[in-house]
């Protein structure tokens, strides 16, 4: 007679086996919504310094020049309300100006290679906060992401690895042992994966009616008809600078020559 | 300029301003651009695409989240979704005669299968194109899908753009003098 020896689970060991393949799953669906987010927002944000570069920054320049035409009139008339309108236009000029060449006019194109999307995809899955087990193991996920995601959104590859490698090299959460702990934890883990989940697809409708996603609709739209949307826009605005900059300039003879 | 003409200069400026709020300049070339669409229209130009807007995309898959995704893409381009969880539920609709200019289908299983739907499709409503979307990478899938009539493939996880390139081709080519598209293949 041989002996054979039946290795049982137990039904706590089944149970957690099933959830384990269960989180898996989970974490490969997460990793795959999350890209997908990541690319959208890339996509919103490129475009979005393009649009700055183009025509933000000649918003910034005709807001200058109806500050400058307000500021004279206010040096002539000297009322209140003049004084109050002139401070009230430089104010928005110079938040033009700040918006025009801030940090979101500098990202020139979002182009993630398939490496990067691939790179982008294992952190998500590995160091995402939502598979987190406890608050510091959470705070450390949250500060990965968030590098990660900045990284991604700037093509930066080796960064991202840095993060995995950081990620790897952090020592262990402390962990309660035994079957039954670990199936609270990966119950816990799953119910915040599918959270996380359902607030992705919101994250997502939202970015997709931003009104930086209209205005690229319109872009695209144009495009279709072979129109350049940002171009049109650009021409328009630089019109409306040189006829503000004629006023300015007839205002400004005329006041010299009333002195 | 005239002391009126100062006034009116100061108080354009304050409504610009108060309109502006944060002033984001993005809000404002939106604006710009709608405010010349109107004008445009209200003249009696032509504005965008001017059929675009008019069918709708059916959606069908039996997932939720990849329905409301697929709906959240093709709206922000201009197009109008209904969504069904089923190949049934897409053909009563379209018996019921709810408009439909694409369909957009995943390889569902039962109790109607996508290719099964890609048969009904091609026998009672061959002038709509169907583009199937499915996450299995496999030749052999995607070509017994053209062969039922499949107006294109669509491989999961696509892009935004994948997605929109693939719907602008169909609508572009069956609004074309009509040919059954989605005729079989012999």
């Amino acid at each position: 007679v041989t002996k054979r020896i039946v290795c049982r689970l137990s039904p706590e060991e089944e149970e957690l086996a099933s959830k384990r393949n269960e989180l898996a799953v989970l974490q490969v669906q997460l990793a795959d919504r999350e890209l997908y987010a990541a690319n959208l927002r890339g996509e919103l944000a490129a475009f979005e310094g393009r649009y700055l570069r183009q025509v933000g920054v000649l918003y910034a320049e005709l807001d200058d020049w109806n500050a400058r035409i307000v500021e004279l009139v206010a040096e002539q008339e000297r009322t209140e309300e003049a004084c109050s309108a002139a401070n009230e236009a430089r104010t928005q000029a110079r938040e033009s100006h700040a918006s025009a060449y801030g940090e979101a006019a500098e990202l020139e194109e979002f182009a993630p290679s398939p490496e990067l999307k691939g790179l982008y995809r294992e952190v998500a899955k590995r160091v995402h906060p939502d598979l987190a087990t406890d608050e510091a193991d959470r705070r450390q996920r949250e500060r990965l992401m968030k590098a990660a995601n900045h990284a991604y959104e700037h093509g930066d590859a080796d960064a991202l690895t840095r993060i995995l490698e950081e990620y790897e090299s952090s020592p262990d959460s402390v962990q309660g042992t035994g079957v039954a702990a670990d199936l609270v934890r990966v119950v816990r883990q799953i119910k915040q994966v599918r959270n996380r989940l359902a607030q992705i697809e919101g994250e997502i409708a939202n970015l997709a009616d931003s009104e930086i996603a209209k205005l690229q609709m319109k872009s695209d739209q144009a495009n279709n008809e072979g129109r350049d949307l940002l171009a049109e826009m650009a021409a328009n605005v630089k019109g409306r600078i040189n006829v503000a900059r004629q006023r300015y300039e007839s205002e400004a003879a005329r006041t010299r020559t009333t002195r | 300029l005239s002391a009126d003409e100062n006034s009116a200069l100061v108080s354009a400026a304050s409504a610009a301003l108060a309109r502006n709020g944060s002033n984001k300049l993005t809000t404002r070339g939106l604006q710009d651009v709608e405010t010349a669409e109107q004008t445009r229209s209200s003249r009696g130009l032509p504005t965008t695409p001017e059929n675009r807007k008019q069918g709708y995309i059916f959606v069908v898959d039996d997932d939720e989240a990849v329905r409301a995704i697929i709906c959240a893409m093709s709206t922000s381009a201009g197009y109008k979704c209904r969504e069904f969880p089923g190949g049934l539920e897409a053909l009563a609709a379209l018996e019921s005669g709810q408009p439909c200019e694409l369909l957009l289908t995943d390889l569902l299983n039962a109790p109607m299968d996508g290719i099964t739907l890609l048969e009904r499709m091609s026998e009672c409503f061959p002038n709509i194109p169907v583009v199937v979307a499915t996450a299995v990478h496999d030749a052999a899938v995607a070509k017994a899908c053209i062969r039922n009539g499949a107006f294109d493939y669509l491989l999961e996880p696509f892009e935004r753009q994948e997605l929109l390139d693939v719907i602008h081709r169909a609508l572009e080519t069956t609004r074309l003098p009509a040919i059954p598209l989605n005729n079989p293949v012999p």
